[in-house]
């Protein structure tokens, strides 16, 4: 490039115009041209930081582990609160087993019975004496 | 703002990133750390972020302030522009002294500018930042921001023509 374009990049330069290319072209090419801009190109060579190399993947994967660690923190604490209310609840809501119903009662009664040998009352012979609506009186006498 | 997209648009402006945190923390072991802290700040907004008309000036901004917030909590005096001290390698020692002295002025003049030009500056130059994400990162309109440029060009070549151009 000849010497007058460069001149007018600098100007270009100078009044916040050029775009980063052209301003990195200069730099390139400003040797033996404009010696303040030389130092100061030197310098900013120098003290550019670079990032080190695969920075976005190196982030995102220790970025990634993070907000899925989150995740799975939430969800760890939800499902142990939700167990620790079941549990809670089980205790508190349940009312104890029901009282037996009268039928119930009867049948368990009667299974009970059954148990013991139940032909005694059978065995018996029932003579009955007297008899009205209210009762009946009988007697009983073993074989 | 999904995952995917979210990586795309803003996760991997990471690297842009990179230099101007790690000149404002001075450190760039703690830089990557902040780029962390950073794009986390980020994903918790990502639903605003996604009806943003400048998402990366916004991811920019995010990353300033954010840096301009731990310079605080370290109670040192701001500086915006603080320089990232390099150690480079010189074979010969008068290398390393030109170049000393060469790090010494410029430093001295940029010392010098007012601080947003200063800071504008050196956005540019060292961070390698386009006039308008410079914008957005100080939420200063463009055209201000190449004012400010323009401005601080001029001074620092003046200043520098002052002590290299007997050398010519």
């Amino acid at each position: 490039m000849k010497s007058e374009e460069i001149e007018k990049l600098i100007e270009k330069y100078k009044n916040g115009l050029s775009t980063i290319e052209e301003e990195l072209f200069l730099f390139d090419h400003i040797k033996n041209i404009d010696p303040s801009l030389q130092a100061w190109s030197t310098f900013v060579k120098n003290n550019k930081t670079e990032p080190p190399e695969n920075l976005n993947d190196k982030l995102w994967k220790s970025f990634q582990n993070k907000t899925t660690k989150k995740r799975r923190l939430y969800t760890s604490i939800i499902s142990v609160s939700a167990s620790i209310l079941l549990f809670v609840g089980f205790f508190t809501i349940n009312p104890g087993q029901e009282e037996l119903s009268y039928s119930e009662k009867e049948a368990l009664l009667n299974q009970a019975r059954n148990m013991f040998s139940n032909n005694v009352q059978q065995e018996m012979e029932q003579t009955i004496i007297y008899e009205n609506d209210m009762i009946v009186v009988y007697t009983t006498s073993n074989y | 703002m999904n995952k995917a997209e979210f990586r795309r648009n803003v996760f991997s402006l990471s690297e842009r990133l990179y230099p101007m945190v790690a000149r404002m923390l001075g450190n760039s072991a703690n830089a990557e750390d902040a780029i962390q802290e950073i794009m986390m700040k980020l994903w918790i907004k990502r639903y605003k972020i996604s009806q943003h008309p400048n998402i990366t000036g916004f991811v920019f901004l995010t990353a300033r302030n954010y840096c301009i917030d731990v310079l605080r909590k370290r109670k040192k005096e701001i500086d915006y522009s603080h320089l990232h001290i390099k150690t480079i390698e010189f074979e010969y020692q008068h290398e390393y002294l030109e170049w000393e002295e060469l790090n010494n002025t410029i430093r001295k003049i940029l010392e010098e500018l007012p601080e947003r030009q200063r800071e504008v500056i050196i956005m540019r130059a060292l961070d390698g930042y386009e006039i308008k994400e410079i914008a957005a990162a100080t939420e200063l309109k463009i055209e201000h921001v190449r004012v400010l440029l323009s401005r601080a060009r001029k001074k620092l070549s003046t200043a520098l023509k002052k002590i290299y151009s007997y050398e010519k």
